[in-house]
């Protein structure tokens, strides 16, 4: 399979009042169309890993080693590069469907906004095939109504198809999803899921995906990367994972989520 | 009955605000109009019942005047001669907005001079220099806020959206400005000027000079705001969808401070035509002939002046009820704004 990211000795360390070290000496890599499970408990650096792919850190981190992204350091680029690259070659998906969206403005503000301030398409019928276009990829119907509506009118599952709509409207590589289902009730979440394979299997995506639900890893991703307390202690296909972890911590880790079923 | 109250003040200004834009139709002469011969003339009296023709109708009498020891002029009310007020009469020529020729005026006396609020030292209406005069103490309260909230804005948004460096490099300014005490520094800022500019420049001045010394309080509540917004997941998603930087202030950060902003500009208001105020009243602002209820204001300096004549403390009414009207405006507003409000 062909690579398209490729982490290098990856560490950050936030340097707050206390320096933390977030996550230490990662490296993997992503082919082109797969979808990367990133799996760990609260605070195994999994949301630092995800933000660091658009470098979205604060400014108060230090990183150092390499995130390539098509043979380009992505932490090393200039400003006007990152902008480039983010939402039109690397999209992010938020946890919180309902804190993605800018509270005052409606969703079709926000939307038209990326497509015309952002990828400079300025004719007004252009932007709504698009829109209409990556509405039904989502599967969401009722355009006029959710273009017209402002976040709190809508719910969870209709906000997070909208985001991931305007993720991919721009038809990005990459898709970083992080934890994208965690806050959506089971029966969205399946669906969701069900999305993410179609658009990868559709488009060719790839898809990052973060989250600490093994349930998910499984049904999901080709591979899983298992962090904890910001190493890497496992990267295995999601299958082999399952049926003969290596590592002591994937062993306790799929043990305890056993356990809760 | 808070907004009863805020709708009559609403009202109020309104009313105000069209009197002014309007103020020649209202004012019965121009507002430079010299007439030694009515120096110091009071208020003029009016009177309803014309026992003479049995009906109800506004009238004046005529005035005699003589000078007592101290030269002082002494204005009688001439019961022999008395002349109807008509509305709608012919007056002198203005233009509508600028645009149309007009001559028509609300009101006027048949003959002599009716002086509504009385006549200052060069025999001036004061009712018509007041109507002028709101002109810019009204339209110098807006423009000032404006300018100095759309710094504020931009300044605070930036300031705690970047923070580190270019927040300590902006609110160090911020607390340069403040430092100094407002009416030092308007003084100074207006000293470092020529003394000798035509109205319209010392209009423009003054504003500038108002919102300069305005936006830092704006600035460091808006940044305090922004602060607490950049760590929302929207404005990293608005990051991740590869926005700018100034598109992310002025379109995801900003728009969250408007229902603050807007209450703070109204209530700032009143400073900003009070400063003006303070400023003509030194006769460092507007100059005369041109009008402004600061400098309208300056003339009742001495305390003499305002024991002969009190009226032509008038001036100082209007200044009082347009601050009263936009504080009021002001707090209906911030009630009306507030989500944690009781509905009643």
């Amino acid at each position: 399979m062909e690579g398209i990211i490729e982490v290098k000795n990856l560490n950050v360390t936030y340097t707050g009042i206390k320096e933390v070290q977030a996550l230490r000496e990662i490296s993997f890599c992503v082919g082109k169309g797969e979808i990367l499970g990133v799996v760990g408990e609260s605070g195994s650096g999994k949301s630092t890993l995800a933000y660091a792919f658009l470098n979205l850190l604060p400014s108060d981190s230090k990183k150092t080693g390499r995130i390539l992204f098509n043979n380009e350091d992505i932490l090393s680029l200039k400003r006007g590069e990152l902008e480039k690259l983010r939402g039109r070659q690397v999209s992010m998906i938020f946890q919180e469907p309902a804190a993605t969206f800018n509270p005052v403005l409606s969703i079709g503000y926000q939307f038209e906004e990326i497509l015309d301030k952002r990828a400079g398409i300025k004719r007004k019928d252009d932007r709504r095939k698009i829109i209409t276009d990556s509405f039904n990829k989502v599967r969401l119907a009722d355009y006029t109504r959710i273009m017209r509506s402002y976040p709190h009118q809508l719910s969870g599952g209709q906000l997070q198809r909208a985001s991931i709509a305007m993720a991919i409207s721009l038809k990005p590589a990459v898709l970083i999803a992080d934890e994208p289902t965690s806050s959506l009730d089971v029966t969205i979440e399946s669906q969701i899921i069900n999305l993410f394979r179609d658009l990868r299997d559709s488009f060719n995506l790839t898809i990052i995906f973060i989250t600490h639900n093994l349930d998910l890893v499984k049904a999901l991703c080709d591979r899983a990367v298992v962090l904890y307390q910001g190493e890497i202690r496992e990267i295995a296909s999601s299958r082999e994972l399952f049926v003969s972890p290596k590592d002591n911590y994937t062993v306790s880790l799929i043990k305890s989520f056993k356990e809760l079923e | 009955m808070r907004s009863k109250l805020g709708i009559s003040a609403l009202v109020g200004l309104g009313l105000l605000y069209l009197s002014v834009i309007f103020a020649p139709f209202f004012s019965p002469y121009p507002y430079d109009e010299d007439d030694v011969l009515n120096s110091y003339c009071p208020p003029t009296r009016i009177h309803w019942v014309d026992v003479k023709d049995r009906k109800i109708t506004p009238y004046i009498y005529g005035r005699t005047v003589t000078v007592d020891k101290y030269y002082r002029r002494i204005y009688r009310e001439d019961k022999t001669k008395s002349y109807r007020i008509k509305f709608f009469t012919r007056g002198f020529k203005y233009k509508i907005l600028g645009l149309w020729e007009f001559e028509r005026h609300l009101f006027g006396a048949e003959e002599g001079k009716v002086f509504l609020l009385g006549a200052d030292l060069k025999g001036r209406d004061i009712f018509s220099r007041i109507l002028y005069g709101g002109r810019i103490s009204l339209s110098i309260g807006l423009i000032g806020a404006s300018i100095s909230f759309f710094i504020g804005l931009l300044v605070g948004g930036a300031s705690g959206y970047f923070g580190g460096r270019v927040d300590n490099l902006l609110m160090r300014l911020c607390e340069m400005v403040m430092m100094v005490p407002s009416f030092y520094l308007m003084l100074a800022l207006r000293a470092s000027f020529p003394p000798n500019l035509s109205s319209s420049q010392v209009y423009l001045l003054i504003v500038v000079i108002l919102s300069f010394i305005g936006w830092a309080s704006t600035a460091r509540i808006i940044r305090g705001m922004a602060i607490s917004l950049r760590e929302n997941e929207f404005i990293y998603a608005a990051k991740a969808a590869g926005l700018g930087h100034f598109k992310i202030i002025v379109r995801h950060i900003l728009p969250h401070t408007f229902s603050y902003a807007l209450v703070a500009i109204v209530l700032s208001i009143p400073s900003y035509i009070l400063g003006e105020a303070a400023l003509s009243l030194l006769g460092l602002g507007i100059q005369e002939p041109q009008a402004s209820w600061g400098n309208l204001l300056s003339s009742a300096m001495g305390i003499v002046n305002i024991r002969l004549y009190p009226w032509i403390l008038t001036p100082g009414l209007f200044i009082l009820v347009t601050v009263v009207c936009f504080n009021v405006i002001g707090e209906t507003l911030r009630d009306f704004l507030d989500p944690k409000r009781k509905i009643l």
